[in-house]
């Protein structure tokens, strides 16, 4: 699942557990910088085998923002 | 009047080991860390003098590491040694005012060289965010300014083997100048990596042996690796807070050969080590000691004999020569810094390092060279030499502390 490879490489760059990461918590209260979440993007670009765009790293607020972003440019986003 | 400037605290790590206890024992007991060299199959260069079962992780946090190329993680360890040494642990305000000069030959080649072996071999097509901020030329004083609080002026310098004497003599003017009470200075270097032993082979100054500066079967300098720290201080504020004082940095020399990239010239080496005496208000024959660049080559060995016979004439007969490269080998940046403090260590203790691996002297290599045994002398004053390719040379003149 997008959502526990998200989660989990949040946790392992703040060293912490998944279990302890929700989707609502905010990147900043959880100490992701933005060097953090350009560090995790690449970790996930990697992973993904995809390209993650600049523009869209000021949308990025709390950790379910990137599922989302992920889940839009993999194109596996279901509709509502 | 300017203030004379002292040295209260010392950090190092290298191929003796890590810490100055270790180094330290090492020097006197004519130890050398020149190892055969694994890991490199494709490389003509067989020997070096690297830190050994060096772990990172034992050392940094996890979350840390990522910006931590092997370069900055050397110079903080010995930074940290330093300051602690100096009795400066936990004291900020102190540290706050202070700068960090740092001087490095190479930079973060580690990360550099990894990043572009992804690129280029492995065809990948998106390097790690960190890469620039981890392999910058300056990132071992910036890592050194965050790890200990230094929030005056830091910045590295770049004078390829000279680069930790030029950081020294950086840190002295500013303390000299009123800029500021204390300086962290010093050199860093970890040029073990693939692409830069490539590039020592082709240049063929590499022994493949051992290092025997001034030896008639000398074959060319070994490389090494690590970072010297040192904490200079204004006499006043060193005395005022009751600070151990190792050696005053009484002067400095500084020169340009402007003339042959690779051959040192000993006009070029006479007009450094002049300029250090001078500045230093020393009469020739004071002098006991001096801490030789002694690379081990061919032409190094001879061009700096040569001139320690100009600058000191009849005396030279009576300075005790050696080179510690043949122990710590040739760690570049950080190797300058790692024989000043030897030298500052031969000063305070009165022992004089050797030179290790001597078998007979070389033609044109006539001095006292203080072969393979460690010697108890009274050594007020020392200079500590380092010549860098490009024709860069800096002499730092140390005298004890009275």
């Amino acid at each position: 699942m997008l959502q526990d490879t998200v989660i989990k490489e949040i946790a392992t760059y703040i060293n912490s557990k998944p279990d302890d990461i929700s989707l609502e918590m905010r990147l900043d209260d959880i100490g992701i910088d933005s060097l953090g979440a350009i560090t995790i993007l690449f970790e996930l670009e990697d992973k993904l085998n995809i390209d993650i765009p600049t523009e869209s790293l000021d949308s990025l607020k709390i950790v379910n923002d990137v599922v989302e972003q992920l889940e839009q440019l993999l194109g596996e986003k279901v509709p509502a | 009047m300017t203030s004379r400037v002292v040295v209260t605290g010392l950090g190092s790590i290298c191929g003796l080991g890590t810490g100055i206890a270790d180094f330290w024992a090492a020097l006197c007991k004519g130890q050398t860390a020149i190892r055969q060299l694994t890991g490199f199959d494709d490389v003509k260069i067989k020997t070096g003098a690297r830190v050994e079962k060096f772990q990172p992780e034992q050392h940094f946090p996890k979350d840390l590491l990522p910006l931590l190329d092997r370069f900055s993680q050397f110079a903080v360890l010995a930074t940290q040694e330093a300051v602690d040494d100096a009795g400066l642990t936990g004291c900020k305000d102190v540290l706050k005012d202070a700068a960090a000069i740092i001087g490095t030959g190479c930079g973060g080649k580690q990360t550099d060289e990894e990043t572009y072996r992804k690129l280029y071999k492995e065809n990948r097509s998106r390097v790690h965010p960190l890469t620039i901020p981890k392999g910058m030329t300056s990132a071992a004083a910036s890592n050194v300014s965050k790890q200990v609080g230094i929030k005056g002026p830091v910045f590295s310098v770049s004078s390829a083997c000279a680069s930790g004497a030029h950081a020294v003599i950086q840190g002295r003017m500013m303390i000299q100048s009123g800029l500021v009470d204390v300086a962290i200075v010093g050199g860093t270097d970890a040029p073990f990596t693939y692409g830069l032993l490539k590039a020592w082979d082709s240049l063929r100054v590499v022994s493949d042996d051992i290092c025997r500066p001034f030896s008639k079967d000398r074959s060319g300098l070994v490389l090494g690796e690590g970072a010297g720290i040192l904490v200079l201080e204004s006499d006043l504020h060193a005395i005022q807070r009751g600070a151990r004082i190792y050696a005053e940095l009484a002067g400095c020399g500084m020169s340009s050969d402007a003339g042959h990239i690779t051959r040192p010239d000993v006009g070029g080496i006479v007009r450094a080590i002049n300029c250090a005496i001078e500045d230093a208000e020393l009469e020739l024959k004071s002098v006991n000691y001096i801490n030789a660049h002694g690379t081990g080559t061919i032409a190094n060995d001879i061009a700096e004999t040569e001139a320690l016979h100009r600058v000191f004439g009849r005396h030279v007969n009576q300075l005790a020569v050696s080179s510690t490269k043949s122990m710590h080998g040739h760690a570049l940046g950080a190797s300058s810094a790692l024989e000043l403090i030897a030298a500052v260590l031969t000063v305070y203790n009165n022992i004089i390092p050797p030179t290790a691996n001597f078998t007979s002297a070389g033609d044109g290599c006539d001095l006292d060279y203080v072969p393979n045994s460690a010697r108890n002398e009274q050594v007020d004053v020392a200079l500590s030499n380092a010549f860098a390719f490009g024709g860069l040379n800096a002499v730092v003149a140390l005298k004890s502390f009275v």
